[in-house]
């Protein structure tokens, strides 16, 4: 019996559109995400971990169609009014939901398991590259596929089923599922998701969000967070730890479901009035044409009020006189006149249909699950941020933060309820009425639409309740409504085009499940065409640029192109839903027969289709000088193969730059002009100059005296013959004046020096930096040579002589590097005159702003923070922190060569949270001056980034590196160092153990994550895991090693050598560490930053006596261990014999050597002990922090 | 006037489903009779401008609806054959909505419409319940009262008198005739007996085709002199069948009466009997078939 259920079911549902839709959908999925060689760069398409994060991540889709098999295995009886004939069948409970279950069950099943298919196929195709393809296991995907997808099936599967048993209601099942995906969203978020843009580091993940995702993705990572390359490739991904929590949590939970739905089902009709029907009995039902004896409707009303419903009225009474009801009837009659009125046909029922929505349980349970999400994500980005810091919940972050979660549902929203919305006539079979009164397709149409613009709205007005709740809540009252408004047009518009696309679709589409899958398809490839190098914003339907916001200057400049672009796509959205309206009183027919009348019907949309070709072009032309990425990489990769050969050309060095820059925030135009003077340093004369510049900027002139120009304007590069050699030691000068368009912001400019001012000889930094990029355009290695390479790095970094004279408007500030020697007004123009008074690193920027300045005199120093008048709460924590900073490296590192220090805020759109330049520190709006301090507990991100920059005035503008691969440890490494110092002084050593515990994690997680190979300290290039958190723990052990005082000493001597050269490596800071280190100590230090080397402390026992004199002894049996890692990650195992810290109940006992294997420790303490840690200050790195402590 | 002239329909499984049918309609109650599968709603569904003919025209007062729809919605009242509502939404608001969409767009007019209606089809008790929640019967009633709204100058009831008892039918029957001396009413079925009550000209759709159009009256005085009934043996039937130009056979006490069409008395026993518009329709389809 069961067995012939099933097999019914099964033909059923591989008949239904909808599963061949999704069956081609996950085969295309897997084949497109495998095919595309999604993953990290080194680690096999075929690789055991791969194929699982892969297959995973197709289950995030699987919901989509469990809810139409649901809906179709469950719903169809109601629906397609079967109910009363299967109901009444001898078929028993369990066999009947037990095959319906199964069938749903099989077909989503077998649609996800040609994921892994497309996946083996598109690895074996001949474009992957070979490196990556590996060697097919086809065990490995039915594991994966097992693992991470059987379990998610069923649990959702037995999810949905259970909401469709219960309620019999599409909308209500597909809540459900919407319901799975927050719980996983809010998982991702809590854990900040590899899958999910912008991880913050540090965000601690828990165990918790690893057990309830349902989707078992959390879990996954967890369980690999810090597996290596190495690990990725071979290593099997084992069904334990919490990934098996998870899983058997799930299928638990699928059991409950399943249970609760095969209790509560009955083979009973449900009532048909929503909200209990069965509790009142179905209304009284009079007769057809009763007698009224012409007396209307109060006669019933009497009737009725004396008990008795009209129903009960006596039947011989109306037989008695047939012709006068007869008469009554008729005279009652009356013919109305009709002029149909679309207006008003759209408006009845678009009341209807909001009228619905606002009825709809799943509606309002969807508005409150969205809050509640929404609310969870304002909490872990705003008050759980970065490093765990908590940041002013301003409206501006706060729309930052909701508007990714805010499109998803949105879709998700329109997807759902724009299916549900469309066939509704169909659905409850009321369109032959409707289609058969004068109403126009586009009223209805419109009407659909609207509801659905109006739920979308309703989702954002209830995002920003929420958000305002929280603001208030928090005693912020600076609610900034406009700001909150924008979200209704920046992100909602492009939803309500989204809402027109959908009604089409559905009108075009052979059903609604047809329908929701085809909108489905239709929004990822709109997001993802981009992917595939279709970048054109004219490819993604109802997008726009990204606008950002800044206090400074409001809306980014893109406002305006999102403007055009919301234009022209609404002309296309309008010629959609003018197709939907030809189409809409054909739906009963198949899509074919509708596709006809829609062409027949041409003239309804095709206008406004010409109008979109029209605004299209506009948009085309209007974006024609934006470069395509792949054009802009290839015309660097060009740019390097046609000038890298130059670059051992000996070229003059710039020693000196007299500039004038006007900026014209109104018009947001920069005109720069300037004189450098040019000094041959090297030992050869030379001939010629080659100067780059800007290759954007307008009316480029540049000049040196005497010398024969000659340009490749394609390459913004000018090459000077010099009228006479210039002989070694000798100088010239170049004159430069060129004009910028779009450069100045209305309030709040910010130019960086090597973006804007010309260079001389090869630019290094157009080199492309990604190895696949590269490998692609044939390009080698980059130019910048490992460390011990004999080859010559770049030199030109060296200081120069600065001078400059800025303009602005009146009311704006103009900030750079150098002393101010003169401000005065000239006209409604503001001058201000900087001098450098020191030598300069030649990396500077320029800003202007309406800004408010504070000030403050450390030493002989001015301490300035030039910030936006309404951040102003962190104005004296920021000089403070500078003051402070300032003073140490001044003391430890070697005095200071400036007499100001300013502080300047700048627009979030710069993407980095500060930035030091010499004598002048950028700090991020958003990621500095909104960080809320006034809890002290935690971790300062405010104190920590600006001890970070200022020690940047050493660490980067004292000594400058040499370009070479270990470059960017000199300069982050050491400012982590001194970042590490301030933050002990200013907040104690907890607040740096909480740091390194970040560092930690960041590290492991950033190896977990290289996509190259992992470099030491030694020689890491662009790997910010590596000089920033490995740095961190490194420089910190280092300095437990030998002492604060001998390492500084060392830090000292070593700038005082490279001040003003330009030359520093890696292998200069190791030599100046070995001369203040003893043998045993730089053995360590050297192993350090030479290799990668990790440790494992784990306490395996630990018990306390008492003792007769009142103390404790405490005894504990430590294991240790330390591995040297190759670049892959393939670790061997390393002896061990090092003094490590131990405490007990966080006091520090003397250190402790431990060797390889198993430490007996055994020590006295005063009071009753509870806890003991290994390494609790983390100075070594250990995969898993989390044994080396032990309750006693 | 309705006037349907050479309407042709194949669907796409290659069921023809109209086969040139022509027909002119004056004001007043026009029945459609036929088997199920004939064509029936096909034809009033392309009457009503839910879906278009392959080929033919058709003209309500001149407008010529296949090519300009609108004129005829303006001037349509449909009851479709089956039809459901939206859930949850009382039957007042319901006819309020279909009144707007049908143009009714003074609201006094309207309210005193839908009031109208409701109390022609006495739902006016439970005008305030959920259409969704009515009886069949109920939701019939519902479905006339929808039709009424506005002016129609052509009303199109499919199967109307389902679900109805007999005395809801019989004032239906009477509403109807009211209303078709100012309009054309297109009353389809396969109740012989609402043609015969109703209708002063009717026809037979068969096969998709015409194959009977005239007043029932007129019809049946063809038949007069024709029609012969005799009771038989049930096992004897086939026979007959065989032999005579059966029309039908309907069982009475158990034995079968046969009712034959010929100008002679066929054999001993065969009575004559007086025609009446269900013999008409048996006999059309009878010759028909052979």
């Amino acid at each position: 019996m069961i067995g012939q259920l099933i097999a019914f079911e099964w033909r059923y549902h591989t008949r239904q559109p909808a599963f061949i839709a999704a069956a081609v959908l996950f085969f295309l999925i897997g084949f497109a995400l495998t095919g595309s060689s999604f993953g990290p760069e080194n680690v096999a398409v075929t690789a055991p971990w791969l194929v699982m994060e892969v297959l995973a991540f197709v289950s995030l889709f699987s919901v989509f169609a469990i809810a139409i098999f649901v809906a179709n295995a469950v719903i169809r009886d109601t629906e397609q009014r079967m109910a009363e004939i299967v109901f009444t069948t001898p078929v028993g409970r369990f066999p009947y939901l037990f095959g319906r279950f199964s069938g749903a069950f099989l077909a989503a099943a077998t649609t996800l398991a040609l994921a892994p298919l497309g996946m083996m196929i598109a690895s074996r195709m001949p474009w992957i590259d070979p490196a990556r393809a590996g060697t097919l296991d086809v065990m490995l995907y039915l594991w994966a596929f097992a693992v991470m997808v059987l379990p998610t099936l069923v649990f959702v599967t037995a999810l949905l089923f259970a909401f469709a048993v219960l309620t019999r209601s599409p909308l209500a099942t597909y809540t459900a599922s919407i319901v799975i995906y927050f719980l996983y969203m809010v998982c991702a978020a809590l854990t900040n998701s590899p899958l999910m843009a912008a991880s913050s580091p540090g965000a601690g993940g828990g165990a918790l969000a690893s057990l309830l995702d349902p989707f078992g993705l959390t879990s996954f990572f967890e369980v690999t967070r810090y597996w290596t390359i190495a690990e990725k490739n071979g290593r099997f991904v084992p069904l334990s730890g919490i990934l098996l929590v998870n899983r058997v949590v799930w299928i638990a939970v699928a059991g409950i479901a399943w249970g609760v739905a095969y209790r509560v089902f009955r083979f009973r009709l449900l009532g048909k009035a929503k909200g209990g029907a069965r509790c009142h009995p179905e209304p009284p039902e009079p007769r057809l044409f009763a007698a009224e004896d012409g007396e209307g409707p109060p006669a019933v009303h009497d009737e009725r009020a004396d008990g008795r419903g009209s129903f009960d009225r006596p039947a011989p009474q109306k037989a008695a006189a047939p012709a006068a009801q007869d008469d009554s009837a008729a005279r009652s009659y009356i013919r109305v006149p009709q002029t149909p009125s679309g207006l008003a046909s759209y408006w009845s029922a678009t009341k209807i249909e909001l009228g619905a929505v606002a009825r709809s349980l799943p509606a309002r349970l969807l508005l409150l699950l969205w809050a509640g999400l929404a609310a969870a994500e304002i909490r872990s980005e705003i008050f759980d941020g970065e490093y765990g810091t908590v940041f002013y919940p301003a409206t501006a972050l706060i729309i930052g933060v909701l508007e990714a979660p805010l499109t998803i549902i949105g879709m998700v929203i329109v997807i759902y309820y724009g299916s549900e919305l469309f066939w509704r006539e169909q659905r409850f079979r009321m369109a032959s009425l409707v289609d058969a009164t004068p109403v126009r397709g586009l009223a209805m149409v419109l009407a659909k639409w609207t509801t659905l613009v109006v739920l979308i709205a309703a989702t954002i007005a209830t995002a920003i309740v929420v958000g305002i709740v929280i603001q208030l809540a928090s005693g912020h009252t600076d609610l900034q409504p406009l700001l909150y408004l924008s979200l209704f047009w920046f992100d909602g518009f492009p939803l309500a085009l989204y809402a027109a696309a959908a009604v089409a679709i559905h009108a075009l589409s052979p059903g609604k499940y047809a329908g929701l899958v085809l909108v489905l398809l239709f929004f990822v490839a709109t997001r993802m065409v981009g992917m595939f190098g279709l970048e054109h914003p004219l490819w993604r339907y109802g997008a726009g640029p990204s606008v950002d916001y800044s206090a400074l200057y409001g809306f980014s400049d893109s406002a305006a192109a999102f403007g055009r672009l919301m234009l022209h796509w609404s002309v296309l959205a309008a010629g959609l839903l003018a197709i939907a309206a030809v189409a809409w009183r054909r739906l009963r027919d198949a899509a074919p027969e509708r596709w006809r009348v829609v062409a027949r019907n041409a003239r309804v949309w095709a206008p406004a289709l010409l109008l979109a070709l029209l605004t299209g072009g506009w948009v085309y032309y209007d974006a024609r000088d934006v470069e395509s990425t792949e054009t802009r990489l290839q015309w660097r990769a060009d740019y390097e193969k046609k000038y890298r050969p130059m670059a051992s050309v000996p070229q003059p060095r710039i020693s000196g730059l007299v500039t004038n820059v006007a900026l014209y925030p109104a018009t947001r135009r920069v005109q720069i002009a300037g004189d450098t003077t040019l000094v041959n340093d090297t030992g050869t004369p030379i001939t010629t100059v080659h100067v780059a510049t800007r290759r954007d900027a307008e009316a480029t002139r540049v000049s040196i005296p005497g010398a024969r120009l000659t340009t490749d304007a394609a390459f913004a590069m000018h090459r000077f013959e010099l009228a006479k050699p210039l002989l070694p030691g000798e100088r010239t000068a170049l004159h430069f004046e060129l004009t910028l368009e779009e450069m100045a912001e209305e309030n709040g400019t910010l130019m960086m020096s090597f973006l804007t001012y010309p260079s001389i000889g090869y630019r290094v930094t157009y080199e492309l930096t990604d190895p696949k990029e590269r490998a692609k355009r044939g390009l080698g290695a980059m130019s910048a040579p490992e460390l011990e390479d004999p080859e010559a790095a770049s030199t030109g970094e060296s200081e120069i002589a600065f001078e400059a004279t800025l303009s602005t408007s009146a009311d704006q500030t103009a900030i750079t590097s150098g002393r101010l020697v003169r401000t005065w007004l000239e006209g409604n123009r503001r001058f201000f005159h900087y001098r450098a008074e020191a030598p300069i690193r030649n990396l500077f920027s320029i800003v202007s702003g309406r800004y408010d300045v504070a000030r403050r005199q450390a030493g002989g120093v001015e301490v300035s923070v030039a910030y936006h008048s309404d951040h102003r709460a962190n104005v004296e924590a920021v000089l403070d922190t500078a003051a402070q900073t300032l003073a140490y490296c001044d003391r430890e590192f070697g005095p200071y060569p400036h007499r100001q220090l300013k502080l300047v805020e700048v627009p979030p759109s710069a993407r980095f949270g500060a930035y030091a330049t010499p004598d002048t520190i950028l700090l991020n709006e958003n990621r500095t001056m909104l960080i809320d301090l006034r809890d002290k507990t935690r971790l300062d991100l405010l104190g920590r980034r600006v001890a970070h920059e200022v020690a940047h005035e050493w660490w980067g503008h004292m000594l400058v590196p040499e370009s070479r691969s270990g470059s960017t440890t000199l300069v982050e490494s050491l400012a982590k160092y001194t970042e590490l110092m301030m933050l002990e002084r200013l907040r104690g050593r907890e607040q740096v153990r909480a740091l390194l515990e970040y560092e930690l994690d960041r590290y492991l997680a950033g190896r977990s994550g290289e996509e190259q190979r992992e470099r030491t300290l030694m020689t890491a290039r662009s790997q910010p895991y590596i000089y920033y958190s490995k740095g961190a723990i490194v420089l910190y052990a280092i300095r437990d090693l030998i002492g604060e005082a001998t390492l500084n000493t060392a830090l000292r001597r070593f700038i005082a050598e490279e001040r003003g050269r330009a030359d520093a490596t890696t292998l200069d800071l190791l030599r100046h560490l070995r001369a203040v280190s003893n043998d045993a100590q730089f053995a360590l230090i050297d192993k350090w930053l030479q290799k990668i080397v990790l440790y494992d402390f784990r306490v395996e026992t630990a018990s306390v006596q008492p003792l007769p004199d009142g103390q404790f002894r405490v005894s504990a049996r430590v294991m240790a261990a330390s591995y040297e890692a190759t670049s892959d990650g393939t670790e061997k195992e390393i002896p061990l014999d090092e003094l490590i810290d131990v405490a007990v109940d966080d006091k520090p006992l003397p250190k402790q050597r431990l060797r390889s294997g198993a430490n007996e420790l055994s020590f006295v303490v005063k009071q009753k002990p509870v806890w003991i840690a290994v390494d609790p200050n983390i100075l070594r790195i250990d995969r898993n922090r989390f044994d080396n402590g032990k309750r006693l | 006037m309705l006037t349907i002239s050479n309407l042709t329909k194949t669907y796409a499984n290659g069921v023809r489903a109209l086969d040139g049918v022509t027909l002119t309609i004056q004001p007043g109650l026009f029945g459609l009779l036929g088997p199920n599968g004939a064509g029936k709603s096909t034809l009033m569904r392309t009457i009503a401008a839910l879906q278009e003919p392959d080929s033919g025209t058709i003209t309500l007062d001149g407008h010529d609806v296949v090519q300009h729809p609108e004129e005829l919605r303006k001037r349509l009242g449909y009851l479709p054959q089956d039809f459901g509502v939206y859930p949850g939404i009382p039957a007042v608001a319901l006819l309020e909505h279909i009144a707007v969409l049908k143009g009714i767009l003074d609201k006094s007019a309207r309210a005193e419409q839908v009031n109208a209606v409701l109390q022609i089809a006495n739902l006016y008790d439970v005008r305030k319940k959920a259409v969704s929640t009515y009886s069949g019967g109920m939701k019939q009633r519902f479905g006339i009262a929808q039709a009424l709204l506005g002016s129609p100058r052509l009303i199109i009831v499919d199967e109307p008198t389902a679900g109805l008892d007999p005395e809801e039918r019989n004032r239906f029957h009477n509403l109807l005739s009211e209303i078709g001396e100012e309009a054309v009413v297109l009353l389809s079925t396969h109740i012989v007996e609402d043609v015969s009550e109703l209708c002063p000209n009717m026809a037979i759709l068969a096969g998709g085709r015409v194959v009977l159009e005239g007043s029932p009256a007129q019809l049946m005085r063809q038949l007069d002199g024709r029609l012969w009934r005799k009771t038989v043996a049930k096992r004897s039937v086939d026979e007959y069948r065989r032999n005579l130009a059966v029309i039908s056979t309907r069982l009475f006490a158990g034995e079968t009466q046969l009712q034959v069409l010929s100008d002679a008395r066929p054999e001993n026993g065969f009575e004559l009997v007086a025609p009446n518009l269900e013999d008409v329709y048996f006999a059309t389809l009878s010759e028909r078939i052979s």
